[in-house]
């Protein structure tokens, strides 16, 4: 078990809590100038011999649930670099995806573990006429702003397509609903001051490929300069009013509201500015989407013509029920669930109990903007008892809706078909 | 009450001059802007790999990048699948080219404990 642990130089359990009690005891000495000299606070998670496991409802589908530090235990698709998939109760409990529930997705090798907001600096540079190199004190000095919005992978719900599809086999829980707290990107760049010619901004974090395979490419992403300055993408310091976890980017993220998660880069510490379409692999190779407007093509075919990931697309979810749960026959249950698009909101969510065959629409909960999950519900009283097929349908503020029939693609994005959860109505339960 | 002793009286207006100096420079901005600097220790990876004579290599080249959970939370490949995933990992994400003989070694391995023919 511990032999992959030694090839990342990582700490076996036992030390750290050498770590910790040398941390401790440097605190107890030194007090507060420990943190004024950036000796950085250890955080550790507790041993975990023996975890339990979830089972995902697709073929090799079993996984440990795992706690990173300042988290939960979450769902482990992978340790190296760490992929992280919440527990989809989660978002039955509440609107807001709580910090230490939120999944976690890296790419490369080297993800930073240690983070000193004391000498950290965000350089903004390329097609600009000021260059700029901001410590996190100069960046909060920009107006601060907020905005809820979802942070959904490009490949959530990747294990649940028929044919499978290779990459992370996550089911529904690579997504997560905060409260971001940051500055305008658009307010950066204008401390910058843009030149003429600006096609496209890069965004890049402290994360990097390992040296042994240097021609990993460094996970660099680009949105068009029209894009990143329409005041709404963002640099995000904190999430549900707490600065971000480690893992969730600390101590700096972008905010794409709207955009797929691959743009939200984390620990992010180089804005460039540039003349010409980026063309690197994770825009020009990766993370790209038939080019038509359900961003799909037949089953195990591949597209004539691609273009990069972007918005996402309408979702719903019911989360209050899960497959082989019992209700009562004959009451009322109240169904609640949650629904999201890429920004033009939800209009109106319709509910099924009979597979499809009937809708009627379910009520919103309260409005926390376009970009945030927005909370349905509607009581549902089985006249009988038996199997119920139930499906949530969302219709967002451009009119689009789901797809009955899976919109499939060679990667496994944007996966929004009308999910089904089947349900027992038993007399007297 | 003790009196205070010669030393701490010392650090005392040492303390003061200092304080005094800072005063009359522009407001210090935090650079740091109230964020702790931190350290995390993830917990030991999980994944495990089945046994076979090559391991060692297999290991070495495949996890400098990820953890082996990587492949074997896949669906069951087939050779061919497997075969593209070696090839991608060569041609897009960096990993050094390997030999014929080599590419057989993890191909089998793939093929053996997470495929199918």
């Amino acid at each position: 078990m511990s032999d992959e642990n030694s090839r990342f130089g990582f700490r076996p359990a036992r030390r750290q809590f050498m770590y910790r009690a040398g941390a401790l005891g440097l605190a107890g000495i030194a007090g507060g100038q420990a943190f004024a000299a950036g000796v950085p606070r250890v955080i550790g998670v507790p041993a975990q011999p023996n975890p339990p496991t979830v089972t995902l409802p697709f073929e090799n589908g079993e996984r440990p649930l795992i706690q990173y530090p300042q988290k939960r235990p979450l769902i482990e698709l992978t340790s190296r670099p760490p992929q992280l998939e919440t527990p989809f109760s989660v978002f039955n409990e509440g609107v807001l995806t709580p910090n230490d529930a939120f999944f976690v997705r890296y790419h490369l090798a080297k993800i930073p573990l240690t983070i000193n907001p004391a000498t950290w600096r965000l350089t903004v540079g390329g097609n600009v006429n000021t260059p700029l190199s901001l410590s996190l004190g100069e960046l909060k000095m920009l107006p601060q702003v907020e905005v809820v919005a979802v942070n959904q992978c490009s490949g959530n719900s990747r294990g649940l397509f028929t044919p499978r599809i290779q990459g992370g086999q996550l089911a529904n829980g690579a997504m997560g609903n905060a409260r971001w707290t940051g500055v305008r990107l658009k307010d950066v760049l204008a401390r910058a001051s843009v030149a003429e010619g600006a096609v496209q901004v890069t965004f890049n974090g402290m994360d990097n490929a390992t040296k042994a395979y240097d021609e990993t490419p460094d996970f660099v992403k680009a949105l068009n300069i029209d894009h990143a300055l329409d005041g709404e993408v963002m640099l995000a310091y904190a999430m549900n009013g707490e600065p971000l976890p480690l893992l969730n980017g600390y101590p700096l993220r972008l905010v794409v509201p709207g955009y797929y998660g691959t743009y939200w880069i984390k620990h992010l510490n180089e804005i460039t500015v540039t003349d010409k379409v980026f063309d690197g692999f994770w825009m020009a190779t990766g993370y790209r989407i038939p080019d038509n407007a359900c961003a799909c093509v037949p089953p195990g075919t591949r597209p004539e013509r691609t273009v990069p990931i972007n918005r996402m697309n309408v979702r719903s979810f019911i989360t209050s029920l899960t497959d082989g749960e019992h209700i009562p026959a004959g009451r009322a249950t109240v169904v609640k669930g949650i629904a999201f698009d890429g920004g033009s909101g939800i209009r109106s969510v319709a509910f099924s109990a009979d597979g499809g065959a009937s809708w009627r629409e379910a009520q919103l909960g309260q409005d926390l903007g376009n970009y945030s999950f927005r909370e349905w519900t509607i009581a549902l009283t089985p006249p009988q008892a038996g199997p119920l097929v139930l499906q949530a349908k969302a219709t967002n503020g451009a009119g689009q809706t789901q797809p009955v029939e899976v919109a499939w693609n060679p990667s496994g994005y944007m996966r929004n078909v009308i999910e089904s959860v089947g349900v027992t109505a038993v007399k007297g339960a | 009450m003790k009196s205070p002793s010669l030393g701490r009286l010392l650090a005392l207006a040492l303390l003061a001059c200092s304080a005094a100096a800072l005063a009359d420079e522009a407001p210090a901005m935090d650079p740091s802007a109230g964020l702790e600097a931190i350290t995390i220790v993830l917990p030991p990876a999980t994944a495990t790999m089945k046994p076979d004579p090559n391991l060692k290599f297999i290991r070495e080249t495949c996890t400098e990048c990820h953890t082996f959970n990587y492949p074997s939370t896949q669906p069951k490949l087939n050779r061919a699948g497997w075969q593209g995933v070696i090839t991608k990992m060569a041609e897009k994400f960096g990993m050094d080219k390997l030999s014929p003989e080599a590419n057989n070694v993890i191909l089998d391995y793939l093929v053996a404990n997470y495929g199918r023919e």
